[in-house]
């Protein structure tokens, strides 16, 4: 029975708005149309404050894709969130989460692109602490101060963009110096927010949030925002950082796909997964290859959403557990639950035909028809098998294998409530790249040598080899002869350990030293305590002076008066 | 001749001004010495009044008003002597009223 309660009144809100936007979306690209709102606020004189929205059809399509995730997420928190005390907080959160990601999804000017931007760090950091622990703690001030630096670098951008008169992308016309600047703080503030490789400690870290948070914010929206803000610049400016871009994204995709092979907590192998798919997202648009990061990231949301609400559903039914070494025979236990795992890690890794196909098949093949550097190519082919190979790892820990666990509890469905959010999803993300495909992306030829065109075929099945049967045997890889290797691939490159402990060091050395010195120390002597002591002194000595018979006072007194008097 | 005269007063008015600052026992000293210091400066007005050919009464003002001021002395001393004990200089604290 449906009840009609928040979750799903803003379930079927989502989901209605998203079926509308999508089919708007495509009337938009079918007549080339697309709308500028604009609302003047005030104007003086030759200055004028406006509110634009700008609807074109990648924003309304994006959209519906958010809303429509959104909308099964918020069916699945029905369930996932039951027995929660603060649901209106977490309603409130997520709601003005979608809000924040609205409203950067339709603006062009860099202004509501900051208020979108810094409403989406900031709700994510409230969502990330939303159970109240150390460890949620942590992770929330790694997301919030990595997302803070793009913010930062967001305003440097407002600030040197008004030159132009206008901050809006539709003002970049021709070429200059500061367009160069703008762009490339933009690109930055891209890295931070889609966790590319120096700010990635916080990916992994915010899987501390609930997984209703995590596969909607996390895999979809949060992290796709950086990618989304440089396709949006893709249409409008040349792309001068693309050698920077290509680095950063190859060596993320690297280690977070090294790093998922090693790693042993369910979220965070989806996290890194999540973590090489925006490396992935971020290589084809340093490759300049726009429309297809587009369709990427749009398919990529819906897999990788339908991955956390799955795993979500096994968290759920292990109360809580996310250790993937205890689970195991899922495909008895929970058969449609871990259906759409496999279908969703299927389409991650690119099988044939699937939604994750379409997009990643057509990344790496414009890619090797570009001239590329050899090691940049190889590292990309490299990550893909080594997507395959941690996907069928997981793959065999959670479905394949047999009872870990025996005796520890009854698995189920639940009330059903999260098993039928799923299905929309999965729907979707076996149908939805070949219709996207075919309705608005272009037609790239492709001339490849056969070699060439089998290469991809090839890593994949070498990777399902490697993951698959190398994990039935994962105990003789856990001798120490390899552990320093091990420890430095599964804590992607100790990049948490370098973006927490050396930044924390010395504020917080310097913090003590001047609580130490100064608070308690000189300023105590020169303010406080300092002047009470010398008052004291001061008056006891006056007062001292002051005991004397009444006679002293008035000798003193005629002395004055006669020294007045003569002088 | 003239200025030989105002000798006398002047002394008289030095001596009770040194008895009234002087350091001593009893309240009583004080207000003896403002008496005598009165009386001097009586003596010294009467002579200049009358050396300058003025009148003299103004000096009778000045007697009633220096009466006046004895008797409050006197009132003063009495209270004190309620409050104290006694008139001694030394049982006043200048901190405490």
């Amino acid at each position: 029975m449906f009840v009609l309660s928040m979750w799903n009144l803003i379930f079927l809100l989502f989901f209605s708005f998203s079926f509308i936007l999508f089919f708007s979306s495509m009337l938009f690209l079918n007549l080339s149309y697309s709308l500028y709102l604009s609302w003047n606020i005030f104007s003086w004189g030759s200055t004028d404050i406006n509110m634009i929205f700008l609807l074109d059809w990648v924003c309304l399509m994006f959209l519906s894709f958010v809303l429509f995730i959104s909308g099964s997420v918020f069916y699945y928190s029905g369930e996932y969130m039951e027995g929660e005390i603060n649901l209106s907080r977490f309603i409130f959160l997520l709601a003005g989460f979608v809000g924040s990601m609205g409203l950067l999804i339709f603006s062009p000017n860099l202004i509501s692109i900051l208020l979108g931007w810094d409403g989406l760090g900031l709700v994510s950091y409230c969502l990330v602490i939303y159970y109240q622990n150390y460890k949620s703690l942590n992770a929330g001030t790694l997301t919030v101060l990595s997302n803070r630096v793009g913010d930062v670098l967001i305003l440097l951008g407002i600030v040197w963009m008004i030159n132009f008169g206008d901050w809006s992308f539709v003002a970049w016309l021709g070429s200059s110096n500061s367009l160069i600047l703008v762009s490339a703080l933009i690109v930055l503030a891209s890295l931070t927010k889609s966790a590319q490789i120096p700010f990635s400690a916080w990916l992994p870290a915010a899987m501390a949030a609930p997984t209703p948070v995590s596969s909607l914010v996390h895999s979809s929206t949060l992290v796709t925002a950086g990618i989304y803000l440089v396709i949006r610049l893709g249409w409008v400016y040349d792309f001068w950082m693309n050698e920077l871009l290509m680095i950063l994204s190859v060596l993320t995709m690297f280690m977070a796909g090294l790093g998922a092979c090693f790693e042993f907590d369910l979220k965070k192998i989806i996290a890194l997964s999540t973590l090489s798919q925006l490396g992935l997202m971020m290589y084809s648009l340093s490759l300049g290859l726009v429309k297809v990061a587009l369709f990427h990231l749009l398919m990529h949301t819906l897999f990788k959403a339908l991955l956390f609400m799955s795993a979500g559903c096994i968290i759920h039914g292990f109360k809580g557990w996310q250790d993937i070494r205890m689970m195991g025979n899922m495909m008895i236990s929970l058969p449609f639950i871990s259906s759409c795992f496999v279908v969703s890690n299927l389409a991650l890794s690119g099988m044939p035909f699937l939604a994750g196909f379409y997009s990643k098949d057509m990344i790496l093949e414009l890619s090797l028809m570009e001239e590329l550097n050899l090691l940049s190519l190889f590292m990309l082919f490299l990550s893909t098998g080594l997507t395959v190979a941690y996907t069928f790892r997981l793959i065999y820990y959670m479905v394949r294998r047999d009872y870990v666990m025996s005796g520890s509890g009854n698995l189920s469905d639940g009330w059903g409530v999260m098993v039928k959010s799923c299905i929309g999803l999965v729907t979707f993300s076996v149908f939805f790249g070949a219709l996207i495909s075919w309705l608005s992306m272009d037609v790239n030829s492709i001339i490849l040598p056969k070699s060439l065109k089998n290469l991809t075929l090839t890593v994949c099945i070498l990777g399902l080899i490697l993951g698959f049967f190398m994990s039935q045997s994962s105990y003789t890889f856990s001798k120490m002869k390899f552990s320093l290797m091990i420890w430095f691939s599964g804590s992607m490159w100790f990049l948490p350990y370098l973006s927490s402990q050396p930044m924390t060091y010395i504020p917080l050395k310097l913090g003590s030293e001047i609580m130490k010195f100064g608070d308690m120390g000189w300023l105590e002597y020169l303010g406080g305590q300092g002047i009470s002591s010398y008052i004291s002194n001061m008056s006891l000595k006056i007062q001292i002076m002051s005991m004397n018979s009444l006679k002293v006072f008035i000798l003193i007194l005629w002395i004055l008066v006669s020294v007045f008097m003569f002088f | 001749m003239t200025v030989l005269l105002f000798f006398m007063p002047m002394f008289m008015f030095l001596v009770g001004t040194w008895i009234y600052i002087s350091k001593r026992k009893h309240l009583m000293n004080m207000l003896i010495s403002l008496e005598y210091l009165v009386l001097s400066i009586f003596m010294l007005l009467m002579l200049v009044t009358f050396l300058m050919g003025l009148e003299t009464y103004v000096s009778l003002i000045f007697l009633v008003a220096s009466v006046c001021e004895g008797s409050l002395g006197v009132g003063m001393m009495v209270g004190m002597v309620r409050s104290h004990g006694s008139d001694y200089i030394s049982s006043f604290n200048v901190l405490k009223c």
